[in-house]
């Protein structure tokens, strides 16, 4: 019954045999996949920057102030477009700026803040649309390097250590194939000059881009797929921390060029309402306030340029002076 | 986990080395690997809903041998039929149902606010709860014995291969294999394996590509019209085949690792010449279950043309309806009952019973013209199940109409070269091996080994390349 009798067989030499050439046919990929990895890391090696240095950096700005802060979290979108010497002297509060990469992951940036919160801080939170819990696992690695006490931040696994390693071997080969530019030492120069430890300014802000030449923008990220997003929760057991040790927190959309809302328009806006009627975290304006014209932006479809960085800063500033309560 | 991720080649591996361990003769052994196995992988989708798959489970065993037993079997196979359909009714349906009674009130002139549950929906209830239901049936139907072994019918209601996006497996077919002595077969193993690749290749490199390119189309379509409208169908046709036909590939693949056969679901459905041949090629599992269960004992073909037709759109929107709570889904079943009422009226239903253009290397062009014909009126339909909306699907279609004069534009098409060249080269190889289980099925053997180990490679490379952007498997949201 559904199979055919001539090919039963018990011998358990034909199982040995099986498993024998299964290993030796995985030892022969895994081998070849080795040598691929090895090529693709040779050749792209100078094009490592050690931009996630800049955690060490922001998490002394941490230590370095007692309470009563104004703590931006989020992604590089936080990182490069806000300018926090004028959110102080607007509020006059020590202001930290501890977003530096999206590609970290939401667990990293509440579970960092979260240990360091006092009672009188002020958390702005400003994550990438959909941004994942959990990150990327190479960037994770590479900030542990930089800054050991990030591992209790992040969760480890084998699995993840694997993925993140296929992926980052794909995503080189196809750098070293597709992307001309990364080719180019000269290319590479100019974007290792702009991410760097140093790019970062007293408040933890990326000032490095600032009036630099502008590469073309990019968008690594793709379409949005619009789903239930899962940081909704997570932000709102962070919520209820900053209540409990006596912290506000407030909730900010993240700056996006105009072109990027027009082709993700339905996606972020079934985010944006799910927003409203699901987080407990009060919310500072709509997604249409951190919406620029794309030639404010620098490299990326979430880094704002020097202009750019200024009118969401004052964009910011009128939102906060409105909807926070400093008393 | 999805069968596309590193967690499921670590599973499957220590379930292999496992269950071929305690030897051909421990059955019981092997099948209580098996399960607990399958409710592994079935807690690592949703725990919550573990107990609602032993619920269902033990109430279809219970009922088949008191179905045997008693004195009311009729009320006892009801009793079941109730039970399963409204698990169904109640996480998949209700909001659907509730809100649809709330707007036709509504248009009446009556004011309700619809009662919405808002519930999950478990994984696999419409795979599994048909699995009961067709073994009840079949034991109420005397087609089969109720089994009185937990641990094995157990194992035919969540073998982990088809728990979650089928096949929709028979107990007629499933139940002896699984009692029977199941011994290691090294044809088979490497057959399973090269199933499971080209399974993946199909999902991760086909359906997960076309994916990036339908989804943009679709989800901002007033931007798309003419030719770019069109080719968001075509992508939209390749994805969902690429994706639900690779599941089933790597589900029998799986399965043969373990020398079990399942049922095949798809038979290479776009080289149908007519829908009526599409419905034998596509989701086979699903369509054999509707006939059988629903189609003949409604009467079938029996009876008159006017019960006959009503017998095909019934069938046809029950279909469409078990696909999801939306009216696009229904739409996209009449819509195939309309296409399929002339070839049975005209009695050509039955026609294509076997692969187009047989032993011959090319399609003729009387075939070739069928399959283009029936390939547009799939791709048409595709929209509706496709769209979010009846009035989003209609837009879409009315955007293709729109600028007519793009479809001779080259640059639309040189957009899109590199997908389009994947997509012909991946239709070619189709057609090559159209008349086995799957193109590479004795198709390897045959070849040289050197030649055959670079082909393996390709195919793990092209999944190696892909794999970046990962898409959810179509079919696990039904």
């Amino acid at each position: 019954m559904g199979f055919n009798n001539n090919l039963f067989t018990f011998s358990s030499k034909m199982k040995f045999n099986f498993y024998k050439r299964v290993f030796f046919f995985l030892l022969q990929l895994f081998v070849a996949y080795i040598g691929l990895a090895w090529y693709v890391r040779v050749k792209t090696a100078h094009f490592d920057n050690d931009y996630l240095a800049g955690v060490n950096i922001k998490e002394k700005l941490l230590t370095q102030v007692s309470s009563h802060r104004l703590i931006l979290v989020g992604g590089s979108n936080m990182a490069f477009g806000i300018n926090s010497g004028e959110l102080y002297q607007a509020f006059g509060r020590p202001t930290i700026n501890l977003s530096i990469h999206a590609g970290l992951g939401l667990n990293y940036m509440l579970s960092q803040i979260e240990s360091s919160l006092k009672e009188g801080d002020i958390i702005i939170l400003s994550p990438e649309y959909f941004l994942g819990l959990d990150g990327d696992y190479r960037l994770m690695l590479e900030t542990e390097k930089y800054f050991f006490n990030a591992k209790k931040y992040f969760d480890h696994s084998m699995l993840k250590m694997i993925s993140a390693h296929l992926n980052e071997t794909r995503d080189k080969l196809k750098n070293l194939i597709f992307d001309p530019k990364s080719h180019d030492v000269n290319y590479w120069f100019d974007v290792n000059e702009i991410y760097n430890r140093n790019s970062f300014n007293e408040y933890g802000d990326v000032v490095s881009h600032l009036g630099k030449r502008k590469p073309i923008i990019t968008n690594e990220e793709g379409l949005l797929q619009y789903h239930k997003w899962e940081g909704i929760q997570r932000i709102n057991l962070f919520y209820a921390k900053c209540m409990q040790k006596g912290c506000k927190a407030f909730f900010v959309f993240p700056c996006l060029p105009l072109s990027e809302y027009n082709l993700n328009r339905k996606a972020i806006r079934l985010y944006e309402k799910d927003i409203y009627t699901e987080l407990k975290m009060p919310v500072l304006g709509t997604v249409n306030d951190f919406l620029f014209q794309d030639s404010l932006f620098y490299d990326s479809i979430y880094h704002l340029d020097s202009n750019g960085r200024e009118q969401r800063t004052l964009r910011l500033v009128k939102l906060m002076q409105v909807g926070c309560n400093f008393n | 986990m999805l069968f596309n991720t590193l967690n499921f080649a670590i599973f499957l591996p220590i379930v292999f080395l496992l269950y071929w361990s305690v030897g051909e003769k421990n059955i019981r052994i092997q099948n209580i690997i098996l399960i607990v196995a399958s409710y592994f992988f079935y807690a690592s989708w949703d725990l919550r809903f573990l107990s609602l798959l032993l619920f269902s489970t033990l109430l279809d065993f219970v009922l088949a041998i008191m179905i045997e037993k008693g004195s009311r079997p009729k009320l006892l196979l009801w009793i079941s039929i109730s039970i399963n359909l409204g698990l169904l009714a109640v996480f998949k349906y209700f909001d659907f149902f509730s809100i649809s009674a709330s707007a036709f009130l509504a248009s009446m002139g009556f004011h309700s606010d619809p009662i919405i549950l808002n519930l999950v929906l478990p994984v696999g209830i419409s795979f599994y709860t048909f699995h009961g239901l067709s073994y009840i049936i079949d034991v109420y139907k005397k087609r089969i014995h109720p089994e009185r072994n937990f641990i094995d019918y157990s194992l035919f209601v969540c073998f982990f291969p088809l728990l979650v996006a089928g096949p929709i497996e028979r107990a007629t077919h499933l139940l002896p294999q699984l009692k029977g002595k199941r011994a290691f077969s090294y044809t088979i193993a490497v057959d399973g394996l090269r199933q499971i690749l080209w399974g993946l290749f199909k999902k991760v490199v086909i359906a997960d590509s076309c994916a990036v390119f339908a989804n943009d189309i679709f989800n901002n379509s007033s931007q798309y019209f003419g030719a770019t409208a069109m080719l968001g169908a075509f992508f939209f046709a390749f994805q969902i085949y690429g994706d639900f036909s690779g599941y089933s590939d790597i589900a029998l693949g799986t399965a043969k690792l373990f020398n079990i056969r399942l049922l095949r679901n798809f038979s290479y459905p776009y080289f149908s010449r007519n829908i009526a041949e599409f419905w034998r090629r596509w989701h086979i599992s699903l369509s054999s279950w509707f006939r059988d269960y629903v189609y003949i004992p409604l009467g079938g073909s029996k009876g008159s043309l006017k019960s006959n037709i009503r017998n095909i759109f019934i069938i046809f929107l029950l279909s469409g309806l078990w696909h999801g709570a939306n009216w696009t889904f229904i739409i996209w079943g009449g819509l195939n009952a309309l296409y399929f009422l002339p070839s049975f009226v005209l009695k050509s239903n039955r026609k294509y019973l076997s692969a187009p253009s047989r032993e011959r290397r090319l399609p003729s062009f009387h075939d070739f013209t069928k399959m283009l014909f029936t390939f547009f009126l799939t791709v048409i339909a595709w929209v509706f199940f496709r769209s979010d909306s009846a009035q989003a699907a209609f837009r879409f279609l009315g955007s293709l109409f729109v600028h007519p004069g793009s479809y001779l534009l080259l640059s639309i098409y040189i957009k899109y070269s590199w997908l389009l060249i994947l997509i012909a080269l991946f239709v070619v190889v189709e057609w090559i091996g159209r008349e086995k289980e799957y193109p590479l099925a004795d198709l390897m053997p045959s070849l040289n080994p050197l030649f055959r180990r670079a082909v393996y490679f390709i195919l793990i490379f092209s999944i190696f390349w892909y794999n970046g952007v990962q898409q959810q498997f179509i079919y696990f949201q039904f």
